[in-house]
């Protein structure tokens, strides 16, 4: 009988971690490691870099380049561009500000903003297989800043610079 | 029950009007740098008491320059965008002309010209609440061209650097020296901007940052050390400046028996739900010295920015 309870809390125990590891999956938006190396300053309003992602395999790794591209213009800056600071601090984002980056890049709607420079294809020297099941993949993209900025000035996310004149 | 919702629509308008207060909006003009209309040939000389001095020919430079009319026009569009729209120097200056040749020849029917005081004439220069000094020098390298180039932007009455953006663009073998010069714009425009921004988010934070100059007519009599119901004039002056500014946060830089210099002044940006410049601000404290010390006094302006309190006349 006491095996049975003890099997019991085992089961809720790890029922309840595995349930809070998927809604942080799911529910909380993080930022992560996202590693970018500026190339140049592109047509007006876009800004052409590198952009780092991981992924368990190559095509994985590929894809969150966009949305960590836009992430990294957002919440980084792109050291040695012309933005070099970031538009939003992460840390004062408020939970409100968290939902609507939640459903900006859940949505889909952080790719009118970035596309796959060139024809897409990846330099081989910029993929690297780090672990058994870890890539690290760089491709070069450009990203609208100039829209983008306006799209978060309109939705009050980032203040316009002529607030409160 | 009828008084009760005027009664709750005034609460109401009372607690909702400020957040629809708007301050005064600084005015931003791009100009030149002395530096680079000396490099160019874009100045003129003036002796001030037997010393060359040498001063910006804008209206040369605006004539003569087409890269300097591109990059004026290339700020001004991408400022524009950002919600605030330049003051354009041609304009402003071609404007100058027009009034002073209106001025010349506008008489009333009697023949009486229109008054106008050597100060208004001093005046009659470009001004903004903020200057975007521009420099910029082409770099050649055999065949390669790079462009330096530096933007600064300065608060025309504090004299402070509130923004920059420097940094000499990658060379370039094939690219014209207009397209190097719009690509530096590019490049640099941004991070001025967010270091603009900066600014006006402490400036919303901790009030307005503005010169106080007091003065003293010789026709005045007596001076800022004379006692004035018992107070010391320069007292009464720096107790009221502590009392409204915010956190009583200013720094008095020179004080004499005629004179005293305020910098650092952190105004308040509105008032009773009113936007305030310093000239409103200083208002405060001519009405303050003639209400209750029976004290004239005369407010000169500079822009937004600084005020000038002469005392002794109105």
């Amino acid at each position: 009988m006491n095996n049975y309870r003890l099997i019991l809390c085992f089961t809720i125990l790890i029922a309840c971690f595995s349930t809070k590891g998927i809604a942080q999956k799911k529910g909380e938006f993080s930022i992560g490691n996202i590693e970018v190396q500026f190339i140049r300053t592109g047509v007006e309003g876009t800004v052409l870099f590198k952009v780092f992602s991981y992924g368990k395999n190559y095509d994985r790794a590929l894809e969150n380049a966009k949305p960590n591209a836009v992430k990294a213009v957002i919440f980084k800056g792109i050291p040695g561009s012309d933005i070099s600071r970031p538009m939003v601090n992460e840390y004062e984002l408020s939970t409100s500000q968290r939902q609507f980056f939640e459903d900006f890049f859940n949505n889909g709607n952080y790719l009118n903003y970035v596309s796959i420079s060139g024809d897409g294809s990846v330099d081989p020297s910029d993929v690297l297989r780090i672990k058994r099941n870890q890539y690290k993949v760089g491709v070069v993209v450009s990203v609208q800043k100039a829209a983008l900025r306006k799209y978060l000035e309109e939705t009050g996310i980032v203040k316009a610079l002529d607030a409160g004149f | 029950m009828n008084n009760k919702y005027i009664f709750l629509s005034l609460v109401l308008l009372i607690i909702v009007n400020p957040l629809f207060s708007q301050a005064k909006k600084p005015t931003i003009m791009v100009v030149p740098s002395i530096n680079w209309c000396e490099q160019n040939g874009y100045t003129y000389e003036y002796n001030v008491q037997g010393r060359t001095q040498i001063a910006p020919d804008y209206d040369l430079a605006l004539a003569k320059s087409t890269e300097l009319k591109l990059v004026i026009a290339k700020i001004a569009g991408l400022m524009g965008e950002r919600g605030f729209p330049l003051k354009d120097l041609e304009s402003t200056l071609q404007s100058i002309k027009n009034i002073a040749a209106e001025d010349m020849v506008t008489s009333s029917r009697s023949g009486a010209e229109i008054q106008e005081s050597p100060l208004d004439q001093l005046k009659r220069v470009a001004r903004a609440d903020i200057i975007m000094e521009l420099t910029w020098n082409v770099n050649n390298r055999g065949p390669f061209k790079s462009v330096s180039f530096i933007l600064r932007g300065l608060d025309a009455y504090t004299n402070k650097q509130i923004a920059e953006s420097v940094g000499t663009g990658p060379e370039n073998g094939s690219a014209t020296v207009p397209v190097l010069l719009e690509t530096a714009v590019l490049a640099h425009i941004d991070n001025f901007n967010s270091r603009l921004q900066a600014f006006f988010d402490d400036m919303f934070e901790n009030g307005r940052e503005v010169a106080l100059r007091i003065a003293v007519f010789d026709s005045f009599g007596e001076d800022l050390e004379s006692e004035f119901n018992g107070d010391i004039l320069s007292q009464v002056i720096e107790d009221w400046v502590y009392d409204n500014t915010i956190q009583g946060r200013f720094s008095l830089l020179d004080a004499t028996e005629n004179f005293m210099m305020f910098e650092q002044v952190r105004i308040p940006l509105f008032e009773n739900e009113r936007a305030i410049d310093t000239r409103t601000w200083a208002r405060g404290l001519s009405t303050y010295l003639r209400k209750d010390y029976s004290i004239d006094s005369k407010i000169v302006m500079r822009g937004l920015g600084q005020a000038t309190i002469i005392i002794g006349e109105r």
